[in-house]
């Protein structure tokens, strides 16, 4: 990274094969597993609601959240605690124990892939070394599109 | 009004206002010409001024009222500043401080305030008139006057006159030399001035006039509330006047002389001194807001932790953790019940912006309506009160708009033509009502079971079943009732679903109840509290969910109870009631455990308002205070989840919101 180049720094963490970037501004703490409280009239992918040092948090499974397919929690497993406006939720993920720089210029836009509905989470590709890092849109995650339509 | 609640309040707002006079003062002193510190000091008075008069402090609010006058002045130019001015305004505040202390004493706040009222209309007056007054020997003392009337009133009652707002003027009227009748002239100057004061002396005297044994100079001693220039002028008016002086009379030139005369000061006693510390002690003191939620959130964690402390005791069971496990859970309420009373805020807050509404509502729609209110001093917890407001601004609108009818149309109907509208607040256990109750033509309840027909909200053979409340009900569903529609309806319903979702997320319930004719009564009930709520911990399956104490009537066992079918609706027979029946179970889609063997359920009975309905549950563990805590912005308007609280162990468990549930 040369002078003056702008880069972010992002937690990387693992969903199945791929490697996941969400910039570190916006995560507040990750946590292991813990007991959650499921909560009902809810998507499958809301996992409920757990105790934060005192805060109740609601969790949703990425993994369901991106249809991707359901596995059982391992001692890898984490939750990410993310904010992103007055919204905060976890999110858990498979694995998360990486923080890197991604330099600003190495992002690039999500490829079109037809057929799939992950697309509109993911804000960009950076490529860092030799590992390739999907950046999330946290905003579209977060959405509550579907929590609206169900109430 | 009971003025009682807000004296505290009251006390503390005038102590603020009093120090900020007192901090501007002492810089109008160094820096007299900056209008900024003339305007706030103004300001400051006139806020007193108000709370003073609305608390009914009489003396408060004339120091203060004088003070504004005196400051206007100065705002005007009309009057300099200068040090035996500020000498007496900051006597006049010193003044006021010490009634607050006596209202702060428990005391009337009526100590005498004469002495400095009186110093503060001198000025105030003599610089109104100085500033119509170009030359400078506009005063005269009151030993000069001695050597032209040779004998001089008594000051005292100069002194009272002027209090009743008379000026003292004295007047040095000379007729021509050639007058004729010289006593006619001076009859016609006493006959113009008796119009428009009262004259005290005259030199020449009465007597003395019928002779017309005088020169050509008539000295009279005059009290009038007109100007100058008035007097002037009709003096002037009359013929043969060759001139015309008038002076105030000052009778202040000599002021430790007067010190003596005057109305005695009212400081502090030495022996006062010991009682108004320990006052002080008491005094109340503001709080930011944040720093008060602050305290509420430490205090739910600390509620949270009470309550793991109570569930690792009782499994210890050791004796000495017991008690001092109970002995922190006493204290521990009472705190609770002081921190929740600091979080109370009287619901006038909310209150005193609808008469204007109202006044303003019934102008537009050209009708007659008598507006009261009542219970405005009733509390309710902040997060409440800055929720209420819409709803209610949406009831009272209604009650003009479409309960209320035109005066000629109550005429019609027998009723008087000016329309009552009642805006009532209280307590009721730990809730609080507040009604909004017209005396209009109430709601034609068969408009609203054919609106809600044609809407397909109900079904044709469940026209005959519907009670009043339901009918009622109908009125609050959304979609019942959209703006083209209000006018050809009997016009209830414009946002009344709104009205009810916002009741409803905090935690309260509304309820109509109508006559035709005679009028509507909407009734609102709300929790006082929304933080911190008793509820029976209920398990069903592996989870454990709360239901708010409030809402229940009653525990009863599921073998005891006989169980009907009506249209695939389980009911049971409660309290000469036929009550629905439903499974937490099935409500929530609770996943089935194997491991459970469900020997015996019990039946929760829950009400809303004169409604109630049965909640089957595996067990019910017991009651506990919770701290209620929102879901969080990601997951709103959960149905039936009013939210959710954390246990001792430090679970989550959900708390149901009951009134979604009992249909």
């Amino acid at each position: 990274m040369g002078e003056g180049t702008k880069s972010e720094k992002v937690i990387v963490f693992q969903l199945g094969e791929e490697e996941y970037g969400v910039s570190i501004d916006y995560v507040g703490s990750i946590e292991r597993t813990q007991p959650i409280t499921r909560v009902p009239h809810t998507p499958s992918f809301v996992k409920g609601v757990m105790n934060l040092r005192s805060e109740i948090t609601p969790v949703i499974d990425l993994r369901e959240r991106f249809q991707l397919e359901q596995i059982a929690y391992t001692d890898q497993t984490r939750i990410i605690v993310v904010q992103v406006g007055e919204k905060q939720l976890g999110m858990i993920v498979d694995g998360a124990n990486d923080v890197v720089d991604v330099p600003v210029s190495s992002i690039e836009p999500a490829p079109e892939i037809v057929d799939t509905n992950e697309n509109y989470y993911i804000r960009g590709v950076a490529k860092v070394g030799e590992r390739l890092l999907l950046l999330l849109h946290l905003d579209e995650v977060l959405s509550t599109d579907e929590l609206q339509q169900l109430s | 009004m009971d003025t009682s609640q807000y004296i505290s309040l009251f006390i503390e707002e005038s102590n603020e206002h009093l120090q900020l006079m007192n901090d501007y003062l002492l810089k109008l002193e160094k820096d007299p010409s900056n209008e900024q510190i003339v305007t706030n000091i103004f300001r400051s008075a006139h806020t007193i001024k108000g709370m003073a008069a609305t608390m009914g402090f009489v003396e408060m609010s004339d120091v203060t009222h004088k003070l504004e006058n005196i400051f206007e002045l100065i705002r005007q130019k009309q009057i300099n500043i200068n040090s035996s001015l500020l000498d007496v305004v900051f006597q006049a505040v010193q003044q006021l401080e010490s009634v607050i202390e006596d209202i702060t004493n428990g005391g009337t706040g009526s100590k005498s305030v004469d002495r400095v009222i009186y110093e503060l209309e001198r000025i105030e007056k003599h610089a109104t008139i100085k500033s119509e007054i170009e030359d400078t020997n506009e005063f005269i003392s009151l030993p000069e006057l001695e050597t032209i009337f040779g004998k001089v009133q008594d000051p005292d009652n100069l002194r009272k006159a002027e209090k009743e707002n008379n000026i003292i003027y004295y007047l040095h009227v000379m007729l021509q030399r050639d007058t004729r009748l010289k006593s006619a002239r001076a009859y016609m100057v006493f006959h113009a001035l008796r119009d428009i004061g009262e004259l005290v002396e005259a030199n020449p005297s009465m007597d003395e006039l019928e002779f017309e044994t005088f020169g050509h100079t008539l000295d009279i001693l005059f009290l009038s509330k007109v100007k100058k220039q008035l007097i002037q002028q009709r003096i002037e008016n009359i013929s043969e006047i060759a001139d015309v002086q008038i002076k105030l009379v000052s009778i202040h030139s000599n002021q430790m002389e007067e010190k003596n005369e005057l109305p005695p000061d009212t400081s502090p006693t030495l022996e006062k001194e010991a009682v108004k510390r320990a006052i002080t002690n008491q005094k109340s003191i503001r709080v930011n807001v944040g720093k008060l939620d602050q305290l509420m959130n430490l205090f739910e964690q600390f509620v949270i932790d009470r309550g793991r402390l109570e569930k690792i005791a009782n499994d210890l069971q050791e004796r000495e953790l017991q008690d001092t496990v109970d002995r922190i859970s006493r204290v521990s309420s009472n705190m609770q019940d002081i921190i929740l009373n600091m979080r109370m805020v009287p619901i006038e807050h909310v209150f005193k912006r609808f008469p204007k509404m109202v006044r303003k509502l019934t102008r537009e729609l050209n009708k007659n309506i008598q507006f009261h209110m009542e219970g405005e001093e009733t509390e309710l917890d902040r997060n409440i009160i800055e929720q209420i407001g819409d709803p209610l601004v949406h009831l009272i609108r209604n009650s003009i708009d479409h309960g209320i009818e035109s005066p000629g149309d109550r005429v019609e109907r027998g009723k008087p033509p000016e329309g009552k509208l009642v805006l009532r607040a209280y307590q009721s256990g730990n809730q609080v009502i507040i009604e909004v109750e017209d005396d209009g033509h109430g709601i034609n309840k068969e408009k609203i079971v054919q609106q809600a027909l044609s809407k397909g909200l109900i079904h044709e053979e469940q026209r005959g079943h519907l009670s009043e409340d339901q009918i009622f009900e109908l009125v609050m569903t959304s979609g019942f009732s959209t703006a083209e529609e209000i006018s050809n309806i009997s016009g209830r319903g414009v946002g009344l679903d709104v009205v009810k979702n916002t009741i409803e997320s905090i935690g309260g319930s509304i309820s109509i109840h109508s006559k035709r004719i005679q009028g509507t009564r909407f009734t609102i009930r709300l929790p006082l509290t929304l933080s911190i709520v008793s509820v029976m911990l209920v398990q069903s399956e592996q989870e454990t969910y709360g239901i708010p104490i409030t809402s229940i009537v009653e525990t009863i066992m599921y073998k005891k109870v006989n169980i009907h079918n009506i249209q695939q609706q389980e009911m049971i027979f409660y309290r000469n009631k036929t009550i629905p029946l439903m499974h937490l179970a099935d409500l929530f889609q609770i996943p089935k455990s194997n491991q459970t063997v469900h020997d015996s359920s019990s039946i929760i009975i829950v009400r809303k308002g004169e409604r109630m309905a049965g909640i089957v549950v595996d067990s019910a563990i017991g009651q506990q205070e919770v701290v209620l805590k929102s879901l969080g912005k990601y997951l709103t308007n959960i149905h039936a989840i009013s939210g959710a609280t954390i246990l001792g162990d430090g679970q989550v468990a959900l708390v149901i919101d009951s009134n979604v549930l009992v249909k």
